[in-house]
């Protein structure tokens, strides 16, 4: 019991930092990019790449990842950022769906189905931090409490409040002297810099890596707790995350049979996904934003 | 040379001549108005000027500096800003942020609108302003829920805030009450006594007539006219522009 409860808070604090950096681009600045995961997927394979062939550690593999995963999004921008609306949602659909190929044909360097294994336990002053340690239930937290808080200041910046201009009339905003172009490639790849430290926590606790981590219904597990927590919210993504994940344990918790958990749990996420769209469309935690009359 | 220079300024939609060969310029600290019945490629002429439309061919020159090329996002440094026909507010940002956005547009390197915290100074400048037209109360509520001409007045503030030399406004007077109207032609003379220039689009022949120094009339997409506005007024091909022949 006290190890799954371990697991589950390590897994919510690497959703909350994944889903806050999607909060960034697809909340703030309206950006529906539907292969956010890609940029979590090549974190997470940096880290372990570089770890398990050149020995890099966890606190190099948290800047290398940020950086590998920064410049991979300003290359995709540079592709997709001129779509908008569902052009954009379709061609990065597809970049994702393309990405699960590669990472499974390009053996030499992912190792193909078989996936990547043995990757280090992170070291802090020659320590090894267990994965089932005191010490790693502070630094998996404490790395995304840190990002969260470069988050809170970028959202609440200046820099925010153009992103959040764009999403309202890109048109108005570049009337009032906005480079659009620029605000949205610097959004996206801030964004998927903050998703490949994600991707970095999760390799460094898994262990171990393949190309599953790239599926597409982690991309709906996302959206549904930025929609959830209310887009471009900065509070509302990190309750929607947490919301989601306990809803998403319930079945097991209440001790259906296994076979059916998966199936109980996708129809729950969509109840909730179509309820909030319906009912809340600002997402259920509004009371955290600026009163509105 | 005019402070203010459009020559051969033209744009075809499929077989429309919207804007033919439009030559006119405009004398600095002027408020010109821009007449034309509706159709005649006044607000297709502010698309082109501003780069929101691109042009078929034409020159546009501003302050001594060739802008025929400048993209629009650019034009507010350059020292020109506008407004739109159909309102273009943030509606769901506050009316605050409304016009913080275009204050700080001395942010114009994404850098430094990611560390520059300390926006007192932009802070006292949109209350100045708003208390002005006596929207203060509603600063920190969404531009949403203005009413029609009070999300006009915000526009205009919007324009004011970015100290833009040149300001175009696409029918400043159009829906807007008495009342309001009077504090719509006050901010506009207001910008002049400042030394701005003005250009106006406008149905609204009184109110225009009453603020502007010189009127420029379009029909069909062409130049007609440019003079005086009591002179304008008694031209009979402005007449007949209007009234059809
Ligand atoms: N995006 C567009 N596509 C096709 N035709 C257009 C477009 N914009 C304008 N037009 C056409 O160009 C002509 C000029 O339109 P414009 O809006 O510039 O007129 P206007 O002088 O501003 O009129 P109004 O006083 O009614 O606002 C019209 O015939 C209009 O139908
Ligand atoms: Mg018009």
């Amino acid at each position: 019991m006290l190890s799954y409860l371990f697991s589950l808070l390590i897994i919510t604090a690497i959703w909350v930092l994944l889903v806050q950096s999607y909060n960034l681009s697809f909340g703030l600045t309206g950006l529906f990019n539907l292969g956010h995961i890609i940029f979590y997927g090549i974190g997470a394979y940096t880290a372990g790449i570089l770890n398990t062939r050149y020995g890099f550690g966890f606190f190099e593999n948290l800047l290398f990842s940020a950086l590998v995963a920064g410049t991979f999004a300003a290359f995709f921008g540079l592709l997709t950022l001129r779509l908008s609306g569902h052009y954009l949602a379709i061609a990065t659909l597809g970049a994702a769906m393309i990405a699960t190929v590669v990472a499974t044909n390009w053996v030499s360097l992912t190792n193909g189905p078989l996936g990547i294994r043995g990757i280090d336990e992170p070291e802090l002053f020659g320590q090894v931090i267990q994965a089932d340690s005191f010490g790693f239930l502070l630094l998996i937290p404490g790395v995304v409490v840190v990002c969260n808080i470069l988050l809170f200041r970028i959202f609440h910046s200046p820099f925010g409040r153009i992103l959040r201009s764009i999403k309202d009339d890109e048109t108005a905003s570049r009337a009032v002297g906005k480079n659009i172009f620029e605000a949205k490639m610097w959004s996206l790849v801030l964004s998927a810099a903050f998703a490949g430290i994600a991707g970095t926590l999760y390799a460094h606790y898994r262990l171990f890596l393949d190309p599953s981590i790239f599926a597409i219904p982690e991309i709906i597990l996302i959206i549904l707790m930025v929609v959830v927590g209310g887009r471009g919210n900065f509070w509302g993504a990190i309750l929607g995350t947490i919301l989601v994940v306990i809803i998403g344990e319930v079945p097991r918790f209440i001790g259906f049979p296994n076979n059916i958990v998966g199936a109980t749990r996708n129809i729950l996420f969509s109840a909730l996904l179509i309820g909030t769209m319906f009912l809340r469309p600002n997402g259920l935690f509004t009371f955290f934003q600026k009163r509105t009359e | 040379m005019s402070f203010f220079q459009v020559s051969h300024l033209t744009k075809t939609f499929g077989g429309v001549h919207a804007v033919e060969d439009l030559n006119f310029e405009v004398k600095k600290n002027s408020i010109t108005g821009l007449i034309g019945p509706n159709g005649a490629g006044k607000t297709t002429a502010f698309n082109l000027i501003t780069h929101f439309l691109p042009r078929n061919k034409g020159n546009t020159i501003f302050d001594k500096k060739n802008i025929s090329h400048v993209p629009a996002y650019k034009l507010v440094r350059n020292g020109i800003a506008r407004t739109f026909q159909q309102i273009r507010i943030f509606p769901n940002l506050t009316l605050r942020e409304n016009l913080l956005l275009s204050v700080s547009h001395s942010y114009d390197s994404w850098w430094r609108s990611l560390w520059k915290i300390n926006e007192t100074e932009a802070n006292k400048r949109v209350e100045q302003m708003l208390k002005e037209v006596n929207l203060w109360k509603y600063a920190d509520a969404p531009a949403k829920n203005l009413s029609y001409g009070q999300s006009k007045l915000l526009e205009i503030l919007r324009c004011m805030a970015t100290d833009a030399e040149l300001i175009l406004l696409d029918e400043p007077a159009a829906g807007v009450n008495p009342t309001m109207l009077r504090t719509v032609e006050k901010l506009i003379l207001d910008l002049k006594a400042q030394g701005k220039t003005l250009l106006v689009i406008e149905h609204n022949m009184p109110f225009l007539m009453g603020i502007s120094d010189e009127i420029i009339v379009m029909e069909n997409g062409r130049f007609l006219m440019q003079d005086k506005p009591e002179v304008v007024q008694q031209d009979s091909r402005v007449l007949e522009a209007y009234l059809g022949r």
